[in-house]
């Protein structure tokens, strides 16, 4: 009986401490290197089959991480997590798309992004680095002069932005409406804005624009669509969407225009309230890692921020072959609206 | 010899239509018992459809109210109205809506009306590929046949424009046909509106009791005399009834304009969450939209106070007359081939082609035969999940939408309590707001307190109650039509008989309508699988659809072709389907009197 009570004094002392021992080494066992796991939801604003081999990579990296992309477009990605997050309710962990239409977001939200310094950021830019530390910049995505090579020789297709406004391609142009499109804002911008001070720019380039009687589609998909049905011949378009179409043996090429060529930058921003924000911030950092910006050259046709993984696009150049105008994307989250009304009052205008 | 497959069982024995009888609605006139099945059940299951009705469209529709006054905003007010309204892009959007959906829906009484009565009362040939092509119109997703279109009647490169230009030695590379103009979406809109007229239409010519119009023939009147006189006024509410669902229906399209890029007041609405993020701005335009329809709903009760005017069932059953038209039923016969060849035979082809495209640019060629597309869609675990989630979602609210749409229209037709036309106002709303802003307005209302506290956003719920809601005004209206053409003496007979409430309602109103509620079922499936305005705006991860799916398609994963080759795959899914639920049912729905 005494050796019992003994047992049990001596039971009673050590097991907190068993328990204690327990706890400590649970909540210690991440910091000794154990990767983060679970599923990983991000919005993305980019096309999926242009994310997915990127996305593939990282899966085989981090087998523990089953990342699951929902697409739809920026600007509609924006609206829905706003009302998420208005609502305490937010679903993604992160939010990859342009980062434009982010920026707008974080303006209206500023305690809505993890602010965070990737692991490794090496071979990137110093001015390609995120200024806030919560929307970090992963490539950038050129815009070119598309053409339907079943209508127009390559020789007589348009190399200028301001060639354009020639009326000769009167009737033969699309572009997507900036209204809807948040893709083609530093397009705009760039003509608009950056352009302001030389001739044919600023606002009157939108006049010439109009007076050729543009097609505005809704997105780059049906602008796509019509380039390759030569429906209309010419438009501004992405180097992904191009890339792609090349690649599917579609009649279609591109120039790059000679006054530089404005990019649209591919974004991410880890939701401060992510439902699994280890991994979120491990997918977010890794996309920056060489390992990462490498995974870029696997699919997704764009110019990684890191200059080391440069890609060779179809016509034989690369990123260092061209003058790409990054924009900012404070100026056009705070101007969009602008930016938006001044081309649909030209367009207005022309009518 | 009746044929006991139209319409009234032989068995039952009331009177059938008095013409001069005014005595209004088919109101019972027995009392319903007391104890469960009599007047306090009656009064339960009102309570449960206002309810149900309520929390299915006004509660998304009162959050879209608030919203457009500002609710939460501090600035309450009708603000966002008139900002809205000066627009001058609202204001073209706004022309462009009602002069379409006017046009549509005038061209459609004019089309569909002669296509009915000539499937329904005449030796035309080829009634079931008529009837066939009416049902696919409605199933068809319309994003589908804009693209069919575009490939054909581009003015620039398409198909059919290229062979006129080319055959005609037409010196210009535009038109002559432009499928980008107002004539254009009007053409492409115009399809499923007669197949609103038909549907609304044609069970009623083919249930009508013979004997008026026999006795017009018996005192010397024509043919076409009989059927202006007779025939057609018989049918007027069924015809304002599809006129006005084609009014509506085109008045709340969204994919068709958005692919023509038109000024439309839908895409105004999707466009005011989208560039300004203005719920408030979004909120206004879509219920100057319902205050539209709500102008039509009333038209439409004005025109059908005398119901028994219109009661062409009663307790015998009979067959209807087929008129002997000589050389005219060739003309009935023109119509429905045009009409099976424009809605289905050539975008059709179209769309097959395009599937079977690997380079969209490079044309028809045989070495550009390709099933790259059909690979990508059956490889591609995103695409299966949709058409998995379509079927499920479709079944779901096509069976509560007719069990629901049921139990209103009786009540409104059929009961004496006191605002149960409440029920009919509440149950066609719908119909007058647009799939997107309704999708806005059930997403502000299941992320708000209280019933946000439900898990209902983000999953295939808050799609389903999307679907329901919007399908209701169909279940309702079909239900309703059905009913009026039933004679209430059949139910008080049962009534006095000493069946209750549920009893008469269950085996005797439900099998003589039970066409009809099949017809509601079949269209609601139908309409859901490839719904796109809703869908657009609530699909989550996991939650995407047939027509989200075949979006993203469209806008670069898997291109033209992959939406293409999914838009065949749900043709057949879809094809198959109603072969085996006419098995089902015993008949074919498209089978009627053929001689």
């Amino acid at each position: 009986m005494k050796n019992r009570l003994e047992t049990m004094r001596l039971g009673a002392g050590v097991m907190p401490g068993i328990y204690a021992l327990i706890i400590a080494g649970a909540v210690a066992m991440p910091a000794y290197g154990q990767d983060p796991s679970g599923d990983l939801l991000i919005y993305l604003g980019h096309g999926a089959v242009d994310a997915q081999p990127v996305v593939d990579i990282f899966e085989e990296q981090y087998p523990g991480i089953s990342v699951t992309l929902f697409e739809q477009p920026t600007g509609q990605l924006v609206t829905t997590l706003q009302l998420e997050l208005n609502a305490n309710r937010n679903r993604a962990d992160i939010i990859w798309g342009g980062g434009s239409a982010i920026a707008e977001l974080d303006i209206r939200n500023p305690d809505a992004f993890l602010s965070f310094e990737p692991a490794d950021t090496s071979g990137i830019p110093q001015n390609l680095l995120s200024e806030n530390g919560r929307i970090h910049t992963v490539a950038t995505i050129p815009y070119v002069i598309g053409y339907n090579t079943s209508i127009i020789a390559p020789e007589d297709s348009p190399r200028s932005w301001l060639e354009l406004t020639d009326p000769k391609w009167s009737g033969m142009m699309a572009m997507a409406d900036p209204a809807t499109a948040s893709a083609v804002h530093p397009f705009v911008w760039f003509v608009t804005t950056h352009l302001a001070d030389e001739e044919g720019y600023g606002p009157d380039y939108w006049k010439g624009i109009a007076a050729n009687d543009p097609y505005l589609t809704a997105g780059h998909g049906e602008l796509g669509e019509l380039l390759i049905t030569g429906e209309r011949a010419i438009a501004p378009v992405t180097i992904t969407q191009m890339q792609r179409q090349i690649g599917s043996g579609e009649p279609v090429a591109f120039n790059w225009a000679t006054e530089g060529t404005p990019t649209s930058d591919s974004s991410i921003a880890v939701l401060e309230a992510a439902p699994n924000r280890p991994a979120a911030e491990l997918f977010a950092s890794w996309l920056l890692s060489p390992a990462g910006q490498k995974a870029f050259t696997a699919g997704f046709d764009s110019i990684p921020v890191n200059s080391d993984f440069s890609p060779e696009f179809f016509d034989g150049t690369t990123a260092a072959d061209h003058q790409l105008i990054v924009p900012d994307n404070a100026y056009l989250a705070e101007n969009v609206g602008t930016q938006v009304e001044i081309v649909r009052s030209a367009m207005e205008a022309a009518r | 010899m009746d044929d006991p497959g139209k319409g009234v069982g032989a068995e039952m024995t009331a009177t059938s239509v008095s013409a001069d009888d005014a005595s209004g609605m088919q109101r019972l006139k027995v009392k319903p018992k007391s104890g469960f099945g009599g007047a306090f059940a009656t009064r339960i299951i009102w309570v449960a459809a206002v309810l149900l009705l309520l929390l299915l469209v006004v509660a998304p529709m009162l959050a879209l109210l608030l919203v457009s006054l500002g609710a939460g905003s501090g600035d309450l007010g009708l603000g966002a109205y008139f900002e809205q309204l000066a627009l001058p892009r609202v204001q073209r959007a706004l022309y462009t809506t009602l002069l379409v959906s006017s046009g549509v829906a005038v061209l459609s009484v004019l089309v569909g009306v002669p296509l009915s009565f000539g499937v329904a009362r005449t030796r035309m040939y080829g009634k079931k590929i008529v009837r066939v092509a009416i049902l696919l119109t409605l199933f068809s997703p319309p994003f589908l046949i804009v693209m069919a279109y575009i490939a054909l009647i581009g003015p620039t490169n398409g198909w059919i424009n290229v062979l006129v230009r080319d055959l005609f030695q037409i010196d210009t590379s535009y038109g002559p046909f432009n499928v980008f103009s107002i004539l254009g979406f009007l053409l492409l809109a115009l399809p499923s509106g007669v197949a609103f007229v038909f549907i609304q239409t044609a069970p009623l010519l083919e249930n009508m009791d013979p004997s008026l119009e026999e006795a017009a023939r018996l005192n010397g009147a024509r043919p076409g005399k009989m059927i202006m006189t007779i025939t057609i006024p018989l049918m007027r509410h069924a015809i304002l009834s599809g006129g006005l669902l084609a009014f509506t229906v085109t008045l709340t399209l969204y994919g068709t304009p958005y692919l023509l890029q038109m000024d439309y007041l839908t895409i105004e609405i999707r466009n005011a969450l989208l560039v300004t993020g203005s719920f408030q701005a979004s909120g206004a335009l879509s219920i100057v939209l319902a205050i539209g329809s709500l102008f039509m709903l009333f038209l439409y009760r004005l025109s059908i106070r005398n119901v028994r005017l219109f009661q062409t069932i009663g307790g015998k059953s009979f067959r209807p007359a087929m008129l002997d038209l000589g050389w005219g039923r060739h003309l009935f016969t023109a119509l429905g081939a045009v009409y099976a060849l424009a809605t289905c035979v050539i975008p059709y082809i179209a769309i097959l082609l395009v599937s079977f495209m690997g380079a969209r640019g490079l044309g028809l060629r045989w070495d550009n035969f390709s099933f790259r597309a059909y690979e990508f869609v059956f490889s591609s675990p995103i695409f299966l999940e949709a058409f998995g989630n379509s079927l499920i979602l479709s079944f779901s609210a096509a069976t509560s939408v007719v069990v629901l749409g049921v139990v209103v229209a009786y009540i409104v037709v059929r009961t004496r309590i006191t605002g149960s036309g409440i029920l009919d106002y509440i149950a066609i709303l719908p119909l007058g707001i647009a799939g997107t802003s309704f999708a806005v307005g059930l997403i502000v209302t299941y992320l708000s307190p209280p019933l946000g506290y439900f898990p209902v956003y983000g999953t295939l719920s808050i799609l389903l109650l999307a679907y329901v809601a919007s399908n209701i005004p169909f279940g309702v209206r079909i239900s309703q039509n059905a009913l009026i053409q039933v004679g209430s003496e059949l139910e008080e007979a049962s009534r006095i008989s000493g069946g209750s409430w549920m009893q008469t309602l269950m085996f005797v109103t439900v099998p003589l309508v039970k066409r009809g509620l099949l017809y509601a079922w079949i269209m609601v499936f139908v309409q859901c699988l490839p719904e796109l305005s809703a869908s657009i705006m609530l699909k989550g991860p996991g939650t995407e659809v047939v027509s989200t799916a075949m979006i993203a398609a469209w806008e670069g994963t898997g291109g033209v072709q992959a939406a293409a080759a999914m838009g065949i795959i749900l043709l057949l899914v879809i094809g198959i389907t109603m072969l085996v639920a006419m098995k089902v049912v015993g008949r074919s729905l498209l089978e009627a009197s053929d001689d």
